[in-house]
């Protein structure tokens, strides 16, 4: 049986801090992985090279999505079979990433969405603010698409090849995780979802104040609804 | 008459910005700012009486200069935020610029 090539794509952005328990913790498993320092001012891309991450530079500071992407683009030209997006502060474990391919080969799914609520709200995960800006998107998406995903934001989620040649020719570039799944249920891409452990943020601050929440949700929310509107030739 | 005719023309900008959002012309965030620009015209064509109310208490005579001025400040801050978003541009293509070639040196090597 060939043996399935599976990237780890982890975005970094002033992780300086989280970057030695994420290789500690990826030195259990034998997957692929690339750091993509998306214009860290800290020490990050030099503490990345000493512990010998396979680093792509970003130029510019592009954010999550542009971060993000190119990990998809950069597993498609190397011919990944899967790739898994890993969170640079430490939050996704990647020891439930065989889960995730176990849900997307039984389900055949594209996507499979590492989730924190499927059992039900964990208030201990995240602020107050967020959850209920998570309630109003999982509403609003399930508008959209139909689909009942519980954890729409989280960003730990497994691709299959046809996502990530989709993905690396369009990706959202301010929120795209909600965005994402809008655009790939529009695509035909078939989306899952699993219950996965997530850890608190090891250490440094997250970049999401109480007002980027309320921001973002509104922008997001917009976003979705232009969306609906947008012409699918264009985008593939 | 040009009642009519304004209300024909701002659903004409409607559709085109909507359009523009369609054919990936600019970003959904950006579309926002026009659609609250038409909504607002929209919204002083329908209730003129009430901008002519507000020119009056402010002071202002001539209600179109009121209309005026505020469409002249709307498009000052459009402006310098596109010179912003300009000059943003201009030094990230620097740094592609500077990082290709220091690139091409390399490899060419």
């Amino acid at each position: 049986m060939p043996k399935h090539k599976l990237l780890i794509i982890i975005p970094a952005f002033n992780e300086e801090e989280s970057l030695g328990k994420i290789k500690k913790s990826l030195d259990n498993f034998r997957y692929d992985y690339i750091l993509v320092n998306d214009g860290s001012k800290d020490k990050t891309k030099e503490i990345a090279k000493r512990l010998n991450f396979n680093v792509i530079d970003l130029a510019n500071n592009l954010g999550i999505g542009g971060a993000v992407q190119t990990g998809f683009i950069y597993a498609k030209k190397n011919k990944y079979d899967y790739a898994v997006q890993l969170d640079g502060d430490g939050q996704h474990d990647p020891g439930e990433i065989d889960k995730m391919v176990d849900k997307m080969i039984k389900s055949r799914s594209d996507i499979v969405i590492g989730s924190r609520f499927i059992n039900g709200d964990d208030a201990t995960s995240t602020t107050t603010a967020r959850i209920w800006g998570i309630r109003l998107l999982r509403l609003l998406i399930q508008l959209v698409t139909r689909l009942k995903i519980k954890d729409p934001t989280s960003g730990f989620r497994l691709y299959n090849k046809k996502a990530i040649d989709y993905l690396g020719y369009y990706y959202p570039e301010d929120y795209p995780e909600p965005e994402a799944i809008v655009a790939l249920s529009r695509h035909g891409f078939k989306i899952s979802e699993i219950n996965v452990k997530m850890h608190k943020r090891m250490a440094g601050k997250s970049s999401i104040t109480p007002i980027k929440s309320l921001l973002y949700m509104a922008k997001v929310a917009f976003s979705i609804l232009i969306n609906q509107i947008r012409n699918k030739e264009y985008d593939f | 008459m040009i009642f009519s005719i304004l209300i024909i023309t701002n659903i004409l900008f409607f559709i085109f910005i909507i359009t523009l959002v369609r054919s990936r012309k600019i970003s959904e965030q950006q579309s926002l700012l026009w659609l609250f620009v038409g909504l607002v015209s929209i919204f002083s064509i329908i209730f003129i009486d009430k901008i002519d109310a507000l020119a009056h208490f402010l002071g202002v005579d001539y209600t179109p200069s009121l209309v005026f001025a505020f469409g002249f400040l709307l498009l000052f801050i459009v402006n310098i935020n596109l010179t912003i978003g300009l000059y943003k541009s201009l030094q990230r293509t620097k740094k592609l610029t500077q990082e290709i070639a220091l690139l091409k040196n390399k490899v060419e090597k």
